[in-house]
Parts: C-alpha cells; sequence; structure tokens
C-alpha cells in the first residue's frame, strides 16, 4: 500500500516532469523538466531493485546528456529567446496520433491482463550489481563482452564524431 | 518416295544461298539455282514414276488413296487436335509436282537471258527459287493448315517477283494489288478453314475428305440469328479464298495488272501454277465441296462467267501480256466450271469433269508457259510490250515464231495438239452434266480463244515490221539462246502431253467420292464441233490481220472504235469501280474511325502522364523536409500497420 | 505497483515523447522529447526484468546500453545542433528545410 502510494507519487512526478518539458516555452525550463523527470526516473528504479540502473540514470542521463543539453541550449539560444510551439493545425494532428499510439497500447495492456497479475517474484539480490558486472565480463553463449567492448568502442566514435562535427570550419 | 521432301527442299537451299551468300556474283546465283531446279525436277520424276509404279495395278478407288511418304508431328495442341506437316502424293499432287519442278526449272534457264544485264540478277533467283519451294509445298501439303501456310507464301513471293523493279511505281502498285486482294480473299480462306476445323477437329485432307466428316459438317448450327451449315459456308468461304488466288470475277483485276514484273515471272506463276492453287484447293477439297449443296454450283457459275468475261476483253487489248493474261483468266474459268460440273443433280459424281479440269490444268501449263516465254522473246527483242510495235518478226525470230504457232494453236483447241483434248473433255463433261448455259459459254469462248490468240500471233509476226529499227540500230532483233531453248523444249508437251496423258488422266486421276459414279453418255460429235468452231475463229483472226491486204494500221487504232468496244477494252471499268470503292467508302470509313481511334489513344497517353505528374506532385509533398512531419508520417505509419495489418494483439 | 501499472507509466511517458518530438519547433526541445521517449523505453525494461522470471540480469544490462547508447547519440545530435546553429544563426525546424524534395 506504501508501496503503491509510492508508485503513484513517483508516476506523477515523471509525467508531469515529461509534460511540462515538451510544453515549455521556454527551452531552459523544458531542460530543467527533464531533470525532473529523470530524477524520478530514477527513484522508480530503486522501488524495482534496479540500483545499477538508478545510479547509471543519474549520472549518465542527468549528469551527462542533460547538462549536455543546457550546455548547447547556453550556446546556441539568447536566454531570453521564447521557443514557439507549432502551429495549431499541427498540434492537433500531432495529439491525435499520439492518443492513437497510446490508446493501442493501452488496449493491448488491458486485453493482455497483466495490468492485475502479481507483484515481483523473486529475492531482491537476483540482479546485483556483481551480477550484472560478471555478465558484462562473461565470454560465455550469454556473456555481454562483445557488446561491453563495442559500446566503449561507439564512445570514442560519438566522442570523434562530436568534436568534427562541431568544430568550426577552417576558412 | 519417302525422299520426297527434297522435291522441297533443292529450291529452298537454292533461296537461302542465293538471297543470302551469291548476291555478289549473278553467274553462281543463275547456275546454282538452275542445278537445284533441275534436282528438283529429277527427284520429282523420280517420284512421279516410282508412285505410278506403286498405283499402276491397284484397282480404280484404291488408286486415288493418297499416300503420305513423309510426315512430322508438329503442333500437338491438344490431345485430339494436333497439325502436322506432311507430304501428300496422290494423282493431283504428283501431276502439279512435275508441272512445277519442269516449268520452274524451264523457267530458271529462260531468265538467264531475258534477266541479263539487269541489276538485282542474283535476286530474281533466289526468290524465283522461294516461289518453288511456296508452290511446291502448297501442292503436296497434306493438311489445310499447311496449306494456307504455303498459300501465303506464294502470296509474298508473288508480290515480291510482280514488285520485282521496284523503282517502277506501276510495279510497286500493282504487287500491292495482287497482294491486298488475294490477301482480302485470304481472310475468308481462313475462316473456312477455322469453321471446318472447329467442327470436326482435324486440318488433315485424308480425314476431312470422308463421309463421316461430311455428315458432321453438314448438321446445321444455329446461331441465333442464322442457321447455317458448317459445310456450306465452309467450303463457300474456302472457295472464295480460291477464287482470289485464281482470280475468278469479281477477284479478277490484279492479274492483268501482275504482268508489270518481269515475264519468267508471269509465265511461270501468273500463268502456270499460282493461279491455278485456286482450282488445285477445289479439287483437293472435291469431295466436301461436292457434298455441299450449292458450293459446287457456284463454282461452276463463276468459272463459267470468268472464262467468257476474260475472253471478250482479251479481244481488244493491244499489250500482248495483257492479251495473255486475260487468256489465262479465261481459261481458269474452264478449269474452275469443269470442277464444278462434276456434280449431277442425283448427287451422282461425274468424274470427268474432275479429271478433265486436271488435264487441262497439265496442258494450260506447258503450252500458256510457252506462250509466255515467247512473248517475253518478243519484247526482250523489240524492247516494249505493244503490239503497235511488233510486226512482221516471223523473218527474225524463227524458232519463236514456230513455237509460238504450235501453242496457239494448242491453247485454241485444235486438234492433235494438247489443248484440243483438254478443252473436248471439258465441253464433254458439262455436256454431260446437263450444264447447258455453260457448255454453249464454253464453246463460245473457245471460239472467242481462237480469235485473239490468233489476233496476237498474226499482229506480231505478219505483216510489215512496225518496230522502232532507228531508236536501237545498234541493237538488231535477234533470238537469244537462253531464252529461246526454253520455249523450244516446252512444244514438246505442247504437241504431244494431250495426245499421250490423256489415257493417263481418264483413269487415274479421279475425284475421291462420297457418292457414286454416274453412267454417262459419250457425245462422239463434240469434237468435230468443238475443231469447227476453233477452226472459225482462227480464220476470222487470219481474215482481219494476217492477209497481206488486211488493213492492220485500222484495227490497231483505237481512237475511232465505238463506245461499246471502249467500254470492253477498259475492262468494263471494274478498276475504276473498284478504286472508287475503296476511296470513297473504305478509306472513308475507315479513316473516321481510325482517327477516333487515335485520339482516343492520345487521350490514354496523356492521361497516363497526367496521372504520373499528379502522384508525383502528391508523393513530392511527403519530402518537405521537415522534420516533425517525417515523424509524424512514420508514427501513422505504425499504426496503420497495427490497425491495417494483422498483428497479433 | 503491478506489471501493468509500470507498462501503462512507459506508454504514457512514450506517448507524450512522441507529442512533443512533432509538436515542438525548437530543434533541443525535438531532442529533449526524443530524451523522453528512450527513458519511456528504460522503464520497460526495468519493470520487466523486475516482474517476470527469466534472464534477470538482462534488464539492467539492456537498460545500461540505452543509457550509453542514448548518451553517444546526444552527443552527435547536438554537436549537430551547434554546427547548425553555426551556420543557419537559427535553431527553428521550419526554417531547416534543407532536405526538401
Amino acid at each position: 500500500m506504501i508501496a503503491d502510494i509510492g508508485f503513484y507519487v513517483i508516476a506523477a512526478v515523471i509525467v508531469l516532469g515529461a509534460l511540462w518539458a515538451v510544453t515549455a516555452k521556454n527551452i531552459l525550463h523544458a531542460a530543467m523538466a527533464l531533470i525532473t523527470s529523470f530524477f524520478g526516473t530514477a527513484i522508480l528504479y530503486l522501488q524495482l531493485s534496479a540500483e545499477f540502473v538508478a545510479v547509471a540514470q543519474v549520472l549518465v542521463y542527468i549528469g551527462g546528456v542533460v547538462i549536455f543539453v543546457i550546455f548547447t541550449i547556453l550556446l546556441t539560444t539568447r536566454l531570453g529567446d521564447r521557443a514557439d510551439i507549432a502551429p495549431g493545425m499541427r498540434k492537433l494532428l500531432a495529439f491525435a496520433l499520439s492518443a492513437t499510439l497510446l490508446g493501442t497500447f493501452l488496449h493491448a495492456l488491458v486485453r493482455s491482463g497483466v495490468l492485475t497479475s502479481s507483484k515481483q517474484y523473486a529475492d531482491p539480490h537476483f540482479a546485483s550489481i556483481e551480477r550484472i558486472g560478471y555478465r558484462f565480463l562473461d565470454t560465455g553463449t550469454d556473456g555481454m563482452l562483445v557488446p561491453f567492448e563495442i559500446i566503449s568502442l561507439l564512445l570514442l566514435i560519438s566522442v570523434v564524431g562530436a568534436i568534427v562535427i562541431a568544430r568550426k570550419e577552417e576558412k | 518416295m519417302d525422299k520426297a521432301y527434297l522435291i522441297l527442299l533443292f529450291p529452298l537451299l537454292s533461296f537461302v544461298v542465293n538471297g543470302i551468300i551469291l548476291n555478289k556474283k549473278p553467274k553462281t546465283a543463275a547456275g546454282f539455282s538452275i542445278l537445284m531446279a533441275g534436282l528438283s525436277l529429277l527427284t520429282a520424276l523420280y517420284v512421279a514414276f516410282d508412285w505410278y509404279g506403286h498405283v499402276a495395278g491397284l484397282p480404280e478407288g484404291e488408286a486415288q488413296r493418297a499416300i503420305i511418304p513423309w510426315s512430322v508431328n508438329w503442333l500437338p495442341l491438344a490431345a485430339d487436335f494436333k497439325i502436322g506437316l506432311s507430304i501428300y502424293l496422290d494423282p493431283i499432287s504428283v501431276m502439279m509436282l512435275v508441272v512445277v519442278t519442269v516449268i520452274a526449272f524451264l523457267v530458271n534457264i529462260y531468265s538467264v537471258g531475258y534477266m541479263r544485264g539487269d541489276v538485282s540478277f542474283s535476286r530474281f533467283f533466289a526468290e524465283l527459287s522461294l516461289f518453288a519451294f511456296s508452290m511446291l509445298g502448297l501442292v503436296s501439303a497434306g493438311n489445310l493448315f499447311q496449306m494456307f501456310i504455303f498459300w501465303e507464301l506464294v502470296g509474298v513471293t508473288s508480290y515480291l517477283l510482280i514488285g520485282f523493279w521496284y523503282h517502277k511505281p506501276s510495279a510497286v502498285a500493282a504487287s500491292k494489288k495482287a497482294f491486298i486482294i488475294t490477301r482480302f480473299a485470304d481472310s475468308f480462306f481462313l475462316i473456312g478453314l477455322v469453321l471446318i476445323s472447329y467442327f470436326t477437329g482435324t486440318f488433315e485432307f485424308s480425314s476431312l475428305n470422308t463421309l463421316e466428316t461430311a455428315q458432321r459438317l453438314s448438321q446445321p448450327v444455329n446461331l441465333g440469328f442464322a442457321t447455317f451449315s458448317a459445310l456450306s459456308v465452309g467450303t463457300l468461304f474456302v472457295f472464295i479464298g480460291g477464287m482470289g488466288k485464281s482470280a475468278m470475277f469479281p477477284m479478277h483485276v490484279w492479274l492483268p495488272d501482275a504482268m508489270e514484273g518481269p515475264t519468267p515471272v508471269s509465265s511461270i506463276i501468273h500463268s502456270a501454277t499460282m493461279v491455278v492453287a485456286g482450282v488445285y484447293l477445289t479439287a483437293r477439297m472435291f469431295p466436301l465441296f461436292a457434298a455441299a449443296h450449292c458450293t459446287l454450283q457456284i463454282v461452276e457459275v463463276v468459272g463459267a462467267f470468268t472464262a467468257i468475261f476474260a475472253a471478250v476483253i482479251a479481244c481488244t487489248q493491244k499489250d500482248i501480256k495483257r492479251i495473255l493474261a486475260y487468256s489465262t483468266l479465261s481459261q481458269l474459268g474452264y478449269m474452275m466450271f469443269s470442277l464444278g460440273t462434276s456434280m449431277l443433280a442425283d448427287h451422282s459424281v461425274n468424274v470427268l469433269g474432275y479429271s478433265s479440269s486436271m488435264f487441262h490444268v497439265w496442258s494450260h501449263a506447258f503450252f500458256k508457259c510457252m506462250l509466255f516465254l515467247g512473248a517475253g522473246a518478243l519484247i526482250h527483242a523489240v524492247h516494249s510490250n505493244d503490239l503497235d510495235d511488233m510486226g512482221g518478226l516471223r523473218k527474225k525470230m524463227p524458232l519463236t515464231f514456230i513455237s509460238m504457232l504450235l501453242a496457239c494453236l494448242a491453247i485454241a483447241g485444235i486438234p492433235p495438239f494438247s489443248g484440243f483434248w483438254s478443252k473436248d473433255e471439258i465441253l464433254q463433261a458439262a455436256l454431260q452434266s446437263h450444264s447447258y448455259v455453260v457448255f454453249a459459254v464454253g464453246l463460245f469462248t473457245g471460239g472467242l480463244t481462237a480469235f485473239y490468240m490468233f489476233r496476237l500471233f498474226f499482229l506480231a509476226f505478219f505483216g510489215k515490221s512496225r518496230t522502232h529499227h532507228d531508236a536501237h540500230s545498234h541493237h538488231e532483233i535477234h533470238e537469244d539462246p537462253w531464252m529461246t531453248t526454253p520455249i523450244v523444249l516446252l512444244t514438246i508437251p505442247t504437241v504431244f502431253a494431250g495426245f499421250f496423258s490423256r489415257h493417263i488422266f481418264e483413269h487415274l486421276v479421279r475425284p475421291p467420292m462420297l457418292g457414286h459414279e454416274g453412267e454417262l453418255p459419250v457425245a462422239h460429235w463434240l469434237p468435230y464441233l468443238a475443231s469447227a468452231v476453233a477452226v472459225i475463229g482462227v480464220t476470222t483472226a487470219f481474215v482481219l490481220y494476217g492477209r497481206a491486204k488486211s488493213n492492220v494500221a485500222s484495227a490497231l487504232d483505237t481512237s475511232k472504235r465505238p463506245a461499246w468496244y471502249r467500254v470492253i477494252m477498259n475492262k468494263f471499268y471494274f478498276d475504276e469501280l473498284y478504286l472508287w470503292i475503296t476511296r470513297n467508302i473504305i478509306f472513308n470509313f475507315a479513316a473516321e474511325a481510325m482517327k477516333a481511334f487515335d485520339k482516343l489513344i492520345d487521350n490514354l497517353v496523356d492521361l497516363s502522364a497526367s496521372a504520373t505528374q499528379l502522384g508525383g506532385r502528391a508523393t513530392r509533398a511527403l519530402q518537405s523536409g521537415l522534420l516533425p512531419l517525417y515523424i509524424g508520417v512514420t508514427l501513422f505509419g505504425i499504426l496503420l500497420v497495427r490497425y491495417l495489418g494483422n498483428l497479433p494483439l | 505497483m503491478t506489471l501493468g501499472y509500470c507498462l501503462g507509466l512507459a506508454f504514457v511517458l512514450f506517448a507524450i515523447g512522441a507529442y512533443g518530438v512533432m509538436t515542438r519547433r525548437h530543434l533541443v526541445g525535438m531532442l529533449i522529447s526524443v530524451e523522453i521517449m528512450l527513458n519511456a523505453a528504460n522503464i520497460n525494461f526495468v519493470s520487466f526484468s523486475y516482474f517476470r522470471p527469466g534472464d534477470a540480469t538482462a534488464g539492467p544490462i539492456f537498460t545500461a546500453f540505452v543509457i550509453a547508447i542514448a548518451a553517444c547519440e546526444m552527443a552527435v545530435a547536438l554537436a549537430i545542433v551547434i554546427s547548425m546553429y553555426h551556420r543557419h544563426k537559427s535553431l527553428d525546424i521550419d526554417s531547416l528545410e534543407e532536405l526538401h524534395g
């Protein structure tokens, strides 16, 4: 029960943050709302016993990505700029589309019956950091070593790529 | 006999080789062509003797059964419907094989002299060989379909050869006319062919010419708006096809114009072989024609009318090739109506009509070919087709003179030359079948034939020379040995073919019959009557044109003739009539329809173009470069897949 | 808190993110919306791993991958944003129509 209330509160935080992020006229406000939403998500992860993911979310997502977004905003927009939202027709269409999308998902959700199925099933330490670590470095059939290494490569490439793209061209 | 297909292959080989390879070497082309024609002739003679040896001892009725030495199953279209190719040997096909190969061989030799110096010398021999192949294929065809193929091939080669000098507009026009008219008739042939084969399921002559087939075909077919019997309509349409090819009235107008081609062409195609294809077809399909109620009667009437019609016109013409063309028309009419008289009122068969028709085909081929070759020699000598430019040639061209004399005697029907025997039997058959009108027409036409042939003869060979010597003083009138030899060789059959082959024809060349043969009296006074009429004709011509004091100049002067004469001379204005019909009726109707159709097609094309443009413009809106639009469309697509696809959800 | 509720949350977030992507005119705004959608996917992964038996560590691992890749993507995307700002001096999506066909 308490967990349920907690869940509802956190869910509300996440959703409201997201809503504010997509409708804020000032882009910096949108970024701030995003941070709120992500924090809420992190807490949700903790509730779902995914500690590693929660920490990764805060460190990487909020501390890296959103900060980067804010930097970009500060570098490219004058602070007083108002980012206009789209014309009415587009808003209507977008709303219709996303509402239909949501409706489809929820319809499927209701039909599949997971709304009433039971709660967690196993012991809380089933996905401990230790086991995740082992899995990351595992070389067997279920191991994630290769994707792990490739991710590191990808990070390198994207860093280089970002620098190359954002560099001012020499005249 | 089983190598009979070689008869066709030799000229085909000649065509291929001449057409492709030897275009640059005229002498070799001619030599090769003559060699192939000779080989074909020898093979044909060998096959003929072999066949004769085979059937000579057989009882009547058996001998007419066809022998098929070679056949191949070409198109097995359905379990019970196949089209094959085969060589069909029966009395008339063997006869025609011999005729065609002999004449082809002689004409090949003749052409060396006639076409000397012509720019397209080799092409001529190639096309001539192709014609020989096609005609041989036609006469040896074992089923209607195969015959139709060769029928069309013969038409094509005729077109090629008539228009051989394609730089001459008159030649081109004539070749088109011939092709179009025969093609028009061939469409009827095709319909008849399809009709017959649809109801009988076969094309083979050996299966068609049977009683069961005739019975099956004569069941009436109800089309809702008309009932007809497939037999009557089918045979009638097939006959119309034959009418076109054999230039029966009213489709006769192409044959005189076909004289635009070189004379060897006229002699082989338009006198001896191709034009008898219609007669041959009728003879080949004789049992079915006989079983149909009225087809043979129509054959008779058409043939008789053509005979007298053409003969009348021939009396007024001045171009010797035209005279000979009309003469051919007239003789073809004889052959046709003779076939027509083979059926008596009580449905018994008068065999004489059939065999005399074929006999006339045989003898006519030789003397008509010789007449044309001789005319060609005359034309070659004086460089003109017109009688106005000839005269007194008997001293300059003696061999031609004597040969032409014999040929004219033959065609006039003077005994004992070949024409007499065949014509006499035709008249006999007409009399026996109680077709008195036709008999009278035939008799009268015989007289006319004698008259106009000797008119030609006297005007060309006798009298004062009217040739223009001064213009060609360097070129004396002479006889070219290449041309004269075939002419002289042809005198042999001209004189003797009748006398010696008539027994064979009477006993061997009989139709395959569905009914029984009638018992018919023979009128013994008929030969005398016929000869008398012929002699009258010859004498009249002699009086008018042959005597020393004949007023030849005024005979040739056609400017002051009375109106009826001029009508005849202008061939009864049929050409003009047809031209008027074509221009005003066909072209007008067709032009309007074509214009409407063209507009329709144009609009359709425009429509497709604008539809594509419209589609392009609509699709371009999707590529607006607006990112949100792209995303929206993607999402929309996903939703579409969900709701319209069959995702499991 | 059942699986259904968590998934429902994820769906709602996804729809919000989709709406934002189509609606936002500012380029960075669109990127933020994309982030929201990615976040929704992550929630999906983690809730499945929590509520369903099976491969327990796969959920967090994949989520970690997604986060890492999202970081790379944002790096490159924001680099592009910066370079576009240098060229056009504006980040209004409606005026960046260079792919117009």
